[in-house]
């Protein structure tokens, strides 16, 4: 698959989310960020995604996915802490 | 019992389970052997399932869980989610605490 189907499939599911995704082939990584994660659990937050990519999983076309999902200002902590290496 | 009843029930019955690829002395994927290795970590014991060695299992636990991938941990009955999640609660450092009062609060016997 190519980062730009992923994308679309992403945004498809989860209008107005931030997206970074990288990878090749059937093994991707991605980083989403939207406010409509607020108050979510980390598995629910997974499983909305997983739910947008659900046919190129179970085909296998994708095999590996990677995943982190934020709310906006999760996010930004998340690169402070990350920029102040801890 | 059907698979369904059968998943639910080891999910009950086990404080901590982990269902991965391949066995924590042999995992038989990456994504599995990240989630092992974080379990491992925290130094609390849990149980697992080779879902290569189960293929029912493996077909029949996505749509239970809601989950499409392996690895899945299951802590106190609810999925917490793959190897992503699990790192992450790991780095967090609130992996050993969530495995600790699972195990602790286990019916005895």
């Amino acid at each position: 698959m190519e980062i730009a189907e992923i994308r679309q499939l992403i945004q498809a599911g989860i209008p107005e989310c931030e997206l970074i995704v990288a990878g090749e082939g059937c093994s991707f990584s991605v980083v989403v960020i939207g406010d409509s994660f607020a108050g979510l659990s980390r598995v629910k937050r997974q499983q909305q995604v997983l739910a947008t990519i659900s046919a190129p999983l179970s085909t296998g076309e994708l095999h590996a996915i990677s995943m982190r999902v934020y709310t906006p200002s999760e996010w930004e902590l998340e690169q402070e802490q990350q920029a102040a290496g801890c | 019992m059907t698979i369904e009843e059968t998943i639910r029930d080891q999910i009950a019955k086990h404080p901590v389970l982990l269902y991965m690829k391949g066995t924590p002395e042999m995992p038989q994927c990456g994504f599995s052997a990240k989630a092992v290795a974080c379990l491992q970590a925290t130094g609390v014991p849990f149980a697992y399932l080779n879902i290569l060695a189960a293929p029912q299992i493996r077909e029949k636990l996505p749509s239970v869980s809601q989950w499409p991938t392996f690895p899945q941990l299951f802590v106190q009955g609810e999925l917490v989610g793959g190897s992503d999640i699990v790192d992450e609660i790991s780095q967090k450092g609130e992996l050993k605490a969530m495995l600790e009062t699972a195990v602790a609060a286990q019916p005895a016997g």
